[in-house]
């Protein structure tokens, strides 16, 4: 997939070589990448591809970042902040002429702080790093989403990512309580939660880095569960494995994590190792309990009988952790198990309103029907967030339309159910679709806030609003 | 510009029976002035408007919890016309209540004790503190960004919040946010304009995440012999069941039971499954028999309406103690806590004052209350050291004062807070003409 700019600034030569220049004469050349094959490394995420930047910059601090934007703002540049760009959205690509800010030399865990239960950490920290580091406090980072060993905590703010666990713990957003950053004037700001007035955490959460770029986190971790009970049950069809998980939502109190597998990435996991899953399923439900033992027992138990009463063709549970980290290896190497019988991979990220969730597959199912492609779908059902993955040959011209068409459907299909798009984030490929589901005056309002925080439109412009002087043509 | 003494904008609306006359046994604000009560969301949205058109400064009230022991919020213009509250706890209904999504829709005008029992039918409730639950509204705790001491273990007022509908200062309706559990990218206005206190905009709707209700509450008061506080509060810190609330408590015997102790009283919540409370009983009266704490008492039944009293016995509801009584809330780190809750009793006893104090073991708060035998001795003794407490903490704001209170405590203590630069940014382009009157605390 493509990123096309609407804005491309054909006349900028001229003045890369100076800007280069003023940068790495601020920052040292250590912190610069000019080469071409060096830019082109920045030139896509996860899935879309894009123009290079004009120049990478791999700051080492707040100040570095305050610098880098002052001087971008004296050239008339944009700043695109990217974490590990794992998102699929186009959300972590540079504009034509933009700078490219890369927070990977920002990865440090700053402290723990156990009595608090927080932890202070750079934007460029490996997710699942900072969960590594709090493990011997016994305490944990909540938020888990699939890419949790290579994204980065700054990059899971900026998309307000969540993860299996989220309707239990709450996403990126709920588990920042304090930030850094730095503004569109190049000014280092703080700003923390328990000092009331206006939550600037709550601006930036989820804002794909165009408000502001984060400089350092205060994130809360929690109190690591005594106990942790994996269940998986089988099921008939899909929709008896959501009726179900919808039962068990509400009556097992130690439940954080629901997790769907459809046949098709059933079949997948199967064809590539032992499954940890039942051969010949058409639905699975992995469900996870955490708390104190005599809590994970109950609900253990109730969820056996809930899931049988939903018609489930098998039950098994376990207390070990290697038993358990067995039963969630399928559901974590699902697209693992995808990629070895199609060459490309679209990965649609969607949410919907749990009670919606069975029009909601089947409305995606009808929809890679009608353009003949083969789709699973997986899904966090504790919050209703489904992930279809697409199957397709990206060298196929056909397919490749056929894939972006349904993946534009899908999401449009989620909107009418009351639900949208879900933590790969909006970036470019489906800003168009989410915005035009606002009416006039909202999308005013959310203009507004832009202009506040961003009046230049120097930060990763043309991701999340189309830029202002379209909505005013 | 309509002038205010030759044509009243609001006439037609009282006329039409969309804006209700003020309950008698609520406070007008202000209260020489004048307060309206939309009935409706598109009651609200003319008023705003006409307000805008008019050049009427304005401010909005929820439940009147906080404005009762308030400074009136202030028209940085004044605009030569009367300020205007619109109390919108008129607007109380439960519109949408999809217990399947764990999600709720409401006008902003709910009091969250009357939402509470609604969504208990269904077994759920909102994970929300607030003090004065049964007249505070939602939106005003939202407005507020009211920080209670469930904080740490439920999260924070904002988290609640999955969208909402804005009415803004020009009077244009605005929708944000959304109405799944799951939300992910964009800008949610609703909660920018958590904390503002009305300056950007009033909640007209809210679309709320709830949770599923705990099946049991328990709270444990423990009385604290002498020598005992510090070993106490490591032990509750190593138990295996957190409590979702611990405090330390040392006077505030009218409004919380349990005997005192020369060390205090500890006072923990605890929510959850009956099979986790019975364990977490039995943990934490082992911990505290072996350092000497041998008085626990605990409260089942109406375990729920303790813990609601703990969160009002700071925060009077009217300064109804008279006028030599005076309450402060310190903000630090909840390492510090202890050693802040040390420095209130130490420095008012210096000036013979006994505090009474209520300290968040886990997230740092610290409340003083403070009488004196008089408001001018009161007025002497305290104030001064209320803003030299409120100068060792993080931040500080007063709950109930004399008037003289909160003019020196302003001027002394509003130093810059780390959001204040974006407040008159924001204002330019929520509201170019400057129409909401603040809270003083924004200014």
């Amino acid at each position: 997939m493509n990123f096309v700019p609407h804005r491309f600034m054909a006349d900028l030569a001229d003045t890369d070589m100076e800007l280069r220049r003023r940068l790495v004469s601020a920052l040292g050349r250590e912190a610069i990448l000019d080469t071409p094959d060096d830019l082109l490394a920045y030139a896509c995420d996860a899935l879309v591809d894009a123009p290079p930047p004009v120049v990478v910059v791999l700051p080492r601090s707040a100040a570095d970042v305050a610098m880098t934007v002052r001087i971008a703002a004296s050239f008339e540049r944009s700043i695109t902040a990217r974490g590990a760009a794992t998102g699929m959205t186009g959300g972590a690509v540079a504009v034509p002429g933009g700078i490219l800010l890369s927070t990977v030399r920002m990865n440090h865990i700053l402290e723990i702080d156990p009595a608090h239960r927080r932890a202070r950490v750079q934007p460029g920290v490996v997710t699942l790093d900072l969960t590594y580091a709090a493990a011997p406090y016994g305490l944990f980072f909540a938020p888990d989403p699939a890419s949790e060993r290579i994204c980065t905590i700054g990059g899971n703010f900026a998309t307000n990512a969540a993860g299996p666990h989220a309707f239990a713990y709450g996403a990126t957003a709920e588990q920042v309580l304090a930030i850094e950053y730095v503004d569109a004037s190049g000014d280092i700001r703080q700003s923390n939660l328990d000092d009331g007035g206006i939550d600037v955490c709550s601006i930036l959460a989820g804002s794909e880095g165009t408000l502001g770029i984060v400089t350092c986190l205060d994130v809360r971790l929690r109190k690591a569960p005594e106990s942790i009970c994996i269940g998986v049950a089988s099921f008939p069809d899909l929709e008896s494995a959501i009726e179900a998980s919808t039962a068990i939502r509400e009556r097992c109190t130690a439940v954080v994590a629901l997790e769907l597998l459809d046949e098709l990435a059933l079949m997948a996991i199967a064809a590539t190792s032992t499954s940890p899953y039942p051969r010949n399923a058409k639905a699975v439900l992995l469900i996870e309990f955490a708390g104190l033992l005599e809590d994970t027992r109950e609900s253990e138990d109730r969820a056996e009988a809930l899931v049988r009463r939903y018609a489930a063709d098998s039950w098994v549970s376990t207390h070990t952790v290697a038993e358990a980290q067995r039963l969630w290896s399928g559901r974590h190497d699902v697209r693992k198990a995808l990629s070895r019988i199609s060459p490309d991979l679209m990965v649609c990220d969607l949410a919907v309103p749990r009670s919606r969730l069975v029009q909601a597959v089947r409305a995606i199912a009808a929809i890679a029907k009608q353009h003949r492609l083969r789709c699973s779908t997986v899904g966090h059902l504790g919050d209703g967030g489904l992930h279809p993955i697409l199957l397709y040959d990206r060298t196929d011209i056909d397919e490749n339309a056929a894939v972006e068409s349904a993946s534009n459907e899908m999401l449009e299909a989620m909107l009418t159910l009351g639900g949208g798009a879900g933590e790969y984030g909006i970036g470019f490929t489906k800003r168009e679709i989410v915005y035009q589901q606002r009416d006039a005056t909202d999308r005013a309002a959310l203009h507004r806030l832009h202009h506040a925080l961003d009046p230049q439109q120097r930060f990763n412009p043309e991701k999340l609003l189309p830029p202002r002087e379209l909505e005013h043509a | 510009m309509i002038a205010h003494d030759t044509l009243d904008p609001f006439e037609e609306l009282v006329t039409k029976g969309w804006v209700r006359p003020p309950e008698s046994q609520r406070p007008a604000f202000p209260p020489s002035g004048r307060t309206l009560r939309p009935n409706s969301l598109a009651a609200l949205v003319e008023i705003v408007r006409r307000a805008n058109h008019a050049g009427f400064p304005f401010f909005f009230v929820g439940g009147g919890t906080r404005l009762s022991n308030h400074p009136l919020p202030v028209a940085p213009q004044l605009h030569g016309q009367p300020t205007i509250a619109i109390a919108l706890d008129g607007l109380n209904r439960v519109l949408e209540f999809r217990p399947m999504d764990f999600t709720v829709t409401v006008e902003a005008g709910i009091p969250l004790a009357q939402l509470r029992e609604q969504l208990a039918m269904r077994g759920q409730t909102l994970m929300l503190d607030s003090p004065h639950a049964q007249q505070g509204t939602i939106g005003g705790l939202l407005a507020s960004g009211y920080a209670g001491p469930r904080r740490r273990s439920l999260g924070y007022t904002r988290d609640a919040l999955l969208g909402a509908q804005l009415v803004l200062a020009d009077g244009s309706l605005v929708e944000s946010g959304g109405r799944v559990q799951r939300q992910a990218s964009g800008y949610n206005l609703g909660r920018v304009m958590v904390g503002a206190h009305g300056c950007l905009g009033a909640y007209a709707t809210l679309h709320l995440r709830t949770v599923p209700l705990p099946e049991t509450h328990r709270c444990i008061v423990a009385t604290l012999p002498e020598g005992t506080r510090s070993r106490v509060l490591a032990s509750i810190e190593a138990l295996p069941v957190e409590p979702t609330a611990a405090l330390l408590i040392d006077g505030f015997m009218r409004e919380i039971p349990g005997w005192e102790g020369p060390d205090g009283r500890v006072f923990l919540a605890f929510e959850g499954s009956e099979t986790s409370i019975a364990r977490a009983t039995r943990d934490l009266r082992t911990a505290l028999g072996a350092i000497g704490v041998s008085e626990t008492r605990l409260f089942d039944r109406d375990a729920e309406a303790l813990l609601e009293g703990v969160i009002n016995a700071p925060v009077p509801l009217h300064h109804n103690h008279g006028d030599n009584t005076a309450t402060i809330r310190l903000w630090g780190p909840p390492s510090k806590a202890v050693a802040l809750r040390n420095t209130v009793h130490r420095q008012l006893g210096e000036v013979n004052l006994k505090a009474e104090t209520i300290t968040d073991l886990h997230n740092g708060d610290v409340y003083a209350r403070v009488k004196a035998f008089g408001p001018r001795a009161l007025d002497i003794a305290a104030r001064e050291i209320f803003v030299e407490l409120a100068h060792e903490a993080t931040r500080a704001s007063l709950l109930g004062a004399p008037a003289s209170f909160h003019d020196r405590f302003t001027i002394a203590v509003n130093r810059e807070r780390s959001s204040e630069s974006l407040v008159p940014t924001l204002r330019s382009h929520f509201d170019p003409r400057s129409l909401y009157a603040i809270d003083r605390s924004l200014l």
